[in-house]
């Protein structure tokens, strides 16, 4: 009787552990696809903050530059692109647009060496520089978070319950190469 | 079991009614030659053999195996101690911080580097903020922008949580360099205010006064945060030395070379217990026991002999040896005092000749910057 008492306790005692672990990494994935989801909320953030710092840049430049039609229009219409955008897929792709046209605007503003010196136009330039790079630092902390995320789910055991759980692989927040607005500008050279 | 435990527990124990046996022998030897080390045969069919041995040298393949065995071991203990000390202090992607002025690239003078120790310290002192610069030669391939952050949270600049700190990097190869804004500092300094900040810069660096410069530019940082914060600064010169503050985590390749320190011996001796004295025969532990020949007196030392004795297959050796007389004030202990481990040479930096006293970074508290800020070339 008693060696059947000790076996169960064992038994018990191991299926404890066992539940206590998974319980664990159940706790731990919910914990880092939660941090994942506010590190976007950030990403976000920034990508609203550089939204509306544009219109404010494109009416500096439009002072002195007023003929440059195309690039007033490419901005315009990624900007009506990202208001639009309604899945995390389409604002991705929105912004990225955007990019895109922001880039075109500072070649353009190449040509202009008064507007380059005015004082509005510096000062700006340097708050959506610090813009783009604080988006750039939140989508670097974002894609090491989603790194660790899909490291932990894809690895064995976990791999074998996290669908059924309801865990997935998340995608990264991948930058379309070309369409990148290098942050670095040159004043009076 | 008490085979097994008396196997393990080794020396120290009482000897066993089979050790009368050699005892007798040991006897017989006593009288004779006292230095003289040998193998006594347990069994008759082996006393021929080692008859013609038994000329008072001693068995040197014993002990020239049992000491190469004791080398070899030791040597692979170093090399795992040293290979795990090694890869805690492996080389850091970033430099580590000597203080808020970190001048990798020496561009600064002595006299530059006070005066923005002095500015450093009245502003951290007067609002709680932190400034740093760091002058390298390259970021190593990273972009600018990375760098600066990645470096700024290294480094933890600000108070953890408040996060109020400033940092102005300067890649002396690329003629960039950016300001690098912790979180809790935006609202004071936009990035506007740092593109200002930088702009005040540019002309001294291309004259190549980056003292003069950094100082002009860190001047107008403060008095905006002065500003924000109603009170007027005042640059106080650091009169007095600081100290070691213990403001953030140790240094990493100290502590590395601390536990390397520390392990190897730890290690070696460990190691030496577990693997010393094997019985040659049979590869058991070796029963290992001092035994007094000659009991020693306060004016001439005396003799004892070590023991070897295997339980399992009934091997046994003796080694002798001299003691010394005994002392009447007791024995010497091991110095353990804390040494050069501890205390200041550990924490801080040991603080450095040039600007002023200042020993170690303060303010490091473990702050974090969003990568905002602005950056300029020269």
């Amino acid at each position: 009787m008693k060696k059947s008492g000790m076996i169960l306790l064992g038994i018990l005692i191991v299926l404890l552990l066992l539940g206590g672990s998974a319980v664990s990494a159940y706790n731990g994935l919910v914990r880092q696809n939660e941090s994942i989801d506010g590190q976007w909320a950030q990403v976000e953030n920034q990508m609203q903050r550089r939204y509306d710092l544009i219109p404010n840049l494109v009416n500096t430049v439009k002072g002195y530059a007023a003929h440059e039609e195309e690039v007033f229009t490419a901005i315009a219409d990624a900007r009506s692109r990202l208001a639009g955008a309604s899945t995390t897929d389409d604002k991705v792709a929105a912004a990225d647009q955007l990019e895109g046209a922001l880039a075109r605007l500072l070649v353009v503003v190449e040509n202009y060496p008064q507007l380059q010196a005015s004082e509005q136009f510096k000062a700006l330039m340097d708050e959506l520089t610090g813009t783009e790079g604080r988006l750039a630092v939140e989508r670097m902390r974002f894609n090491e978070l989603v790194k660790g995320y899909n490291a932990r789910v894809k690895q064995f055991p976990m791999v074998l319950f996290a669908r059924m759980l309801g865990f997935q692989e998340r995608a990264y927040f991948q930058i379309t190469e070309g369409a990148q607005m290098n942050p670095q500008v040159n004043f009076g050279d | 079991m008490r085979s097994m435990l008396t196997r393990l527990v080794g020396c120290g124990r009482l000897r066993p009614a089979e050790w009368a046996a050699s005892d007798a022998r040991s006897a017989a030897d006593a009288a004779g030659d006292w230095s003289a080390v040998s193998e006594r045969p347990a069994t008759a069919t082996s006393l021929a053999a080692h008859t013609s041995s038994m000329a008072g040298k001693p068995s040197s393949t014993f002990y020239n195996r049992l000491a190469a065995r004791k080398i070899l071991c030791s040597v692979l203990v170093m090399v795992v101690v040293l290979a795990s000390g090694l890869t805690g202090a492996a080389a850091p992607k970033y430099p580590t911080p000597v203080g808020n002025i970190n001048d990798f690239s020496g561009v600064l003078t002595a006299d530059d580097e006070a005066n923005l120790n002095a500015l450093v310290a009245s502003v951290l002192e007067q609002t709680g903020v932190t400034f740093a610069v760091a002058i390298v030669d390259n970021t190593g391939g990273e972009s600018l922008e990375f760098y600066a952050a990645n470096l700024y949270e290294e480094w933890g600049i600000g108070e953890k949580g408040k996060d109020e700190g400033l940092l102005i990097l300067l890649v002396m190869e690329d003629r960039t360099l950016k300001a690098e804004v912790g979180y809790g500092l935006e609202p004071v300094i936009t990035d506007r205010r740092a593109g200002e900040c930088l702009d005040l810069m540019l002309p001294y660096f291309r004259e190549g006064e980056y003292g003069k410069g950094l100082y002009a530019g860190l001047m107008r940082a403060a008095e905006y945060v002065a500003k924000d914060r109603g009170i007027t600064l005042e640059v106080k010169p650091v009169t007095e030395d600081y100290g070691d503050v213990y403001t953030g985590a140790p240094d990493p390749s100290s502590l590395a070379w601390l536990g390397l320190l520390l392990g190897a011996p730890m290690a070696l001796v460990g190691l030496l217990i577990w693997r010393g004295n094997r019985c040659p025969r049979c590869k058991a532990r070796l029963n290992v026991v001092d035994r007094v020949i000659q009991q020693a007196t306060y004016q001439v030392g005396g003799i004892a002999a070590k023991v070897y004795h295997c339980a399992r297959c009934g091997y046994h050796a003796e080694k002798t040896y001299r003691t010394g007389p005994l002392s009447r004030t007791g024995t010497g202990g091991i110095p353990m005092g804390p040494g050069p481990f501890f205390g200041g040479g550990f924490w801080g930096r040991g603080g450095s000749g040039r600007g002023g006293g200042f020993s170690g970074p303060r303010g490091f508290g473990g702050g974090r910057s969003g990568g905002g800020g602005a950056s300029r070339k020269w």
